[in-house]
């Protein structure tokens, strides 16, 4: 097991360190750079790559970025002048992290209610009902029903703010927070219903289902105890790509509710090719994900005794 | 591995997704909103929907965040309001016969830490923002002072050759390298604004990232600030003209897509937004739709010598090019399309910008281009151009018009490409690229024809006339004209105000009638505010909007 981590962990620093090689040769083959600006003259753009140390080759440049990597040193911005990628990230990342977490702590929860509730209910009203939550859920935009609820529920009938996000410094608290999770976890919520629905369905009736009720435990019994527990293994399967679904249509959340996350700094920073920014921010999503990979496999590990047996 | 790799490829994915997904940053709209019980008790705040500023330290900043909110933090020598010069750290000033010397005069004024304005701090910051160690982007604001350029590109290296001198604390005097009839108003620009030497070395790089770090002697105070979320400034009561001072604080807020700005304001958040698309016609129904121009012309440039050498040919030929012109409906475009109030362009200097006593375009009548397409003349030249090429329309190369990314631009290049099509026969293609792809494109004079805009950088119709100067770096339609190139040099030495009028003039009839451009539209932008939020001032050139004097009415 420990070795088995071991190698694992290796791996995910060698995938780090492709993942930031590539990213900086990559980001400077995009046309333009950070001072494309048609008000610039050419001396003025050379003062500027003097000044940033973009008038090195690129292998220096290479060198000079990863050494300050080792050191945790992601350095400054080119768009938000002066602004360290450190702070940025320290500042944004604990709001994505918040969002994030509401989101699928909600597509989590209510995801496998009403996965139980449909399963229990097989072709009754309630699983119709599910059925369809769920392919609303999967065919909307998260930006669609963000902008849809932001003008009915946030404009139409005030019942809740229409953007910004948690100050309680200003008195903004729980409430900013309900639309955008919801939008940000509603598709998530609808594939986990289903996945929930399907996986106990199949095993209704497998044979250990069979023998618990021949042991006599009653149907209440036998749901949570071995149904719902062995249902829920595909579930923590699909978790890590939940994750990183999360991260991506966070970014269009954001924007929409004006919540200063990451997506926020993703997007501007691509625009602006403001490369130390893109950098940051790879290896940060890079290495969280891959965490959540790694953690995701442990996880599968505890709950599914045969795999932790085989390995 | 299966697995990293998959990882691999789902960070890979992201960033493409997030290089697909980006969007042109939406322009800063803004919003403001008091709520009645504060009109009602006093302190007057406005709030308003803006951006984060990506630089406050005014020799660094280019932006029109940080432009905006500078304006309300920091005072120059002079200030620009609503297009005229006032008294700003200056009290008065006297300029030299020959135009050349400027001797500014300040006020007793401080610093927002209680130390005086020198004269020494504009010397400081006109001395760094030519600095190339400063590596400012906007240090050609400075080449109008004498030595500036010189410094900037490296000619020479003493920083103290610069023409700024602080005589004694009270007195600067600026001395430039030709006469320049807009120097007062450049003046006020953000680059000329005054940052503080010991601050500036204290914190380097950060001056002007935190509140903190930065130090202003404007009318407003920054008070507030929490990076990409808001920021706030209160009323300053040092400041030297407080009492035309109304609002005693305004509220920024970080929001950037537009339809949430329009929302916030729609549930009462804030009290003035900027509007678009179908938003227009609801707020033009009710009377409450405002428009002004941000003095942004569009125009297409036409590479004369083409992407290759076949389409190089044909755009090369005069006729061919006006029968584009021609065959462009700008009003259609307007209406259909873009469907807010900007105005066609018949000519090319914008119809916003200061001549000698009037508008430009008043001083200098004008019209070449018809706002609705003149479908006879366009085919007229149409068919000349084709018998100086030997061919037709069918066997044309096709032409690619290069295009800003985003759905309203391809709506507007597909409305182009339809009107050649129908007019003319003629097909073009439409390529789609990212902002700074698309200017590295149109620099390298590797398109056939780029939809392009260009704003003003001061409140002058040079500012628009010199840029198809030949060879000039921003002229990518390989056009040149040596009629042209003279007058434009001629003006710029031209100390008599009447005659460098007459002289742009001319030389813009040269440009637009050779049609290396072709002028669609001046733009303007939609707007709509509370009834009680009055003296906000929107303007083309330098801070919009103006907030300084604006005011809360009582309801």
């Amino acid at each position: 097991m420990f070795k088995y981590i071991g190698k694992r962990f290796l791996i995910s620093l060698i995938t780090i360190w492709v993942l930031v090689t590539l990213t900086f040769f990559l980001i400077r083959l995009l046309p333009g750079d950070p001072f494309t600006n048609p008000k610039i003259t050419p001396e003025i753009k050379a003062n500027l790559e003097k000044y940033y140390g973009f008038d090195k080759p690129l292998p220096v440049q290479y060198v000079k970025y990863f050494s300050n990597l080792l050191r945790f040193d992601f350095g400054s911005s080119l768009r938000y002048k002066g602004r360290t990628i450190n702070k940025m990230l320290a500042e944004a990342a604990p709001i994505s992290a918040n969002l994030g977490i509401r989101a699928v702590i909600f597509a989590c929860t209510v995801g496998i209610f009403l996965g139980i509730i449909a399963a229990l209910n097989k072709d009754k009203v309630l699983d119709k009902l599910t059925i369809f939550l769920a392919i609303v859920g999967v065919s909307i935009p998260g930006f669609v029903m963000a902008s849809f609820l932001q003008y009915l529920i946030g404009v139409k009938l005030g019942w809740l703010p229409v953007a910004k996000w948690i100050d309680p410094a200003r008195g903004m608290g729980f409430k900013y927070t309900i639309l955008p999770t919801l939008c940000l976890g509603f598709g998530t919520l609808a594939v986990y219903s289903r996945y929930m629905r399907t996986s106990m369905l199949e095993i209704t009736g497998s044979d250990y289902i069979k023998t618990a009720r021949a042991k006599g435990l009653s149907p209440i019994q036998v749901t949570i105890k071995h149904q719902i527990r062995n249902a829920m293994l595909p579930i923590v399967t699909i978790l890590g790509p939940t994750i990183a679904g999360l991260l991506t249509g966070a970014f269009v959340i954001e924007n929409v509710f004006a919540i200063p996350g990451l997506g926020r700094q993703f997007v501007i920073s691509i625009n602006n090719q403001d490369y130390p920014m893109i950098l940051g921010l790879t290896i940060f999503y890079g290495t969280f994900l891959i965490t959540m990979n790694f953690l995701t496999d442990l996880v599968y590990g505890f709950v599914d005794p045969r795999i932790r047996v085989s390995k | 591995m299966k697995k990293t790799l998959a990882l691999v490829l789902v960070v890979v994915l992201l960033l493409s997704l997030g290089l697909t997904a980006c969007k042109k940053q939406e322009e800063p709209t803004t919003g403001t909103e008091p709520t009645p019980t504060e009109v009602a008790q006093g302190p007057k705040v406005l709030r308003v929907a803006s951006d984060e500023p990506p630089a406050l330290d005014p020799q660094i900043g280019t932006d029109a965040v940080s432009i905006r909110l500078n304006n309300l933090l920091l005072e120059g020598l002079v200030r620009i309001h609503d297009g005229k010069i006032q008294p700003g750290m200056a009290e008065k000033w006297e300029i030299s016969e020959d135009g050349l010397t400027y001797t500014f005069h300040l006020r007793d004024a401080k610093w927002s830490d209680g130390k005086p304005v020198t004269a020494q701090d504009f010397e400081y910051s006109w001395r760094r923002l030519v600095d190339p160690k400063t590596a400012s982007e906007y240090a050609f604001q400075g080449y109008y002072i004498k030595n500036g350029e010189e410094i900037n590109t490296g000619a020479i290296t003493d920083l103290t050759q610069l023409g700024v001198k602080a005589v004694n604390e009270k007195t600067f005097v600026v001395e430039l390298h030709t006469p320049c009839a807009y120097f007062l108003s450049l003046a006020g620009f953000l680059s000329f604004l005054p940052s503080r030497q010991d601050k500036v070395e204290e914190f380097g790089e950060a001056y002007g990232t935190e509140i903190e770090k930065f130090v202003t002697n404007g009318p407003f105070k920054l008070v507030e600030w929490k990076h990409d979320d808001k920021h706030a400034v209160e009323k300053n009561p040092e400041y030297w003209n407080a009492t035309a001072i109304k609002l005693d604080r305004i509220e920024f807020t970080v929001v950037v897509e537009a339809a949430t700005v329009i929302n916030m304001y729609e549930a009462g958040d804030i009290d003035m937004c900027g509007l678009t698309g179908d938003f227009i016609a609801k707020y033009k129904a009710e009377g409450k739709s405002k428009s002004y121009t941000d003095g942004a012309e569009f125009y297409l440039e036409v590479n004369t010598k083409g992407k290759t050498a076949a389409t190089g040919k044909v755009l090369g030929n005069h006729d061919f090019r006006l029968a584009l012109g021609f065959a462009i409906d700008r009003q259609a475009l307007i209406t259909a399309v873009l469907k807010n109030d900007s105005l066609p362009a018949l000519r090319f200097v914008p119809g916003n910008l200061m001549g000698v006593k009037d508008r430009f375009t008043n001083e200098h009548p004008y019209a070449f281009w018809p706002a609705n397409a003149d479908v006879a003349k366009a085919k007229e030249h149409l068919d000349k151009a084709l018998a100086a090429l030997g061919t037709t329309v069918d066997k044309l190369p096709t032409i690619e018009l290069l295009n800003y990314e985003g759905d309203s631009s391809r709506i507007f290049g597909e409305a182009l490409q339809d009107m050649w099509l129908k007019n003319l026969g003629v097909k073009v293609e439409m390529k789609q690229v990212q902002f700074k792809e698309k200017l590295q494109l149109a620099t390298d004079k590797d398109y056939d024809l780029n939809f392009a805009g260009w704003g003003p950088d001061y409140d002058d119709a040079m500012t628009f006339v010199d840029l198809f100067v030949t060879d000039g770096g921003h002229n990518n339609t390989s056009w040149g004209d040596k009629k042209f190139d003279e007058l434009i040099l001629g003006a710029k030495k031209e100390a008599d105000q009447v005659k460098r009028g007459q002289m742009m003039a001319e030389a813009e009839k040269i440009l637009v009638e050779a049609a290396p451009i072709l002028p669609i539209y001046l733009r303007y932008r939609n707007y709509t505010q509370a009834d009680y939020v009055t003296g906000v001032v929107r303007n083309s050139i330098g801070a919009d909007p103006d907030f300084v004097y604006a005011d809360i009415l009582p309801q």
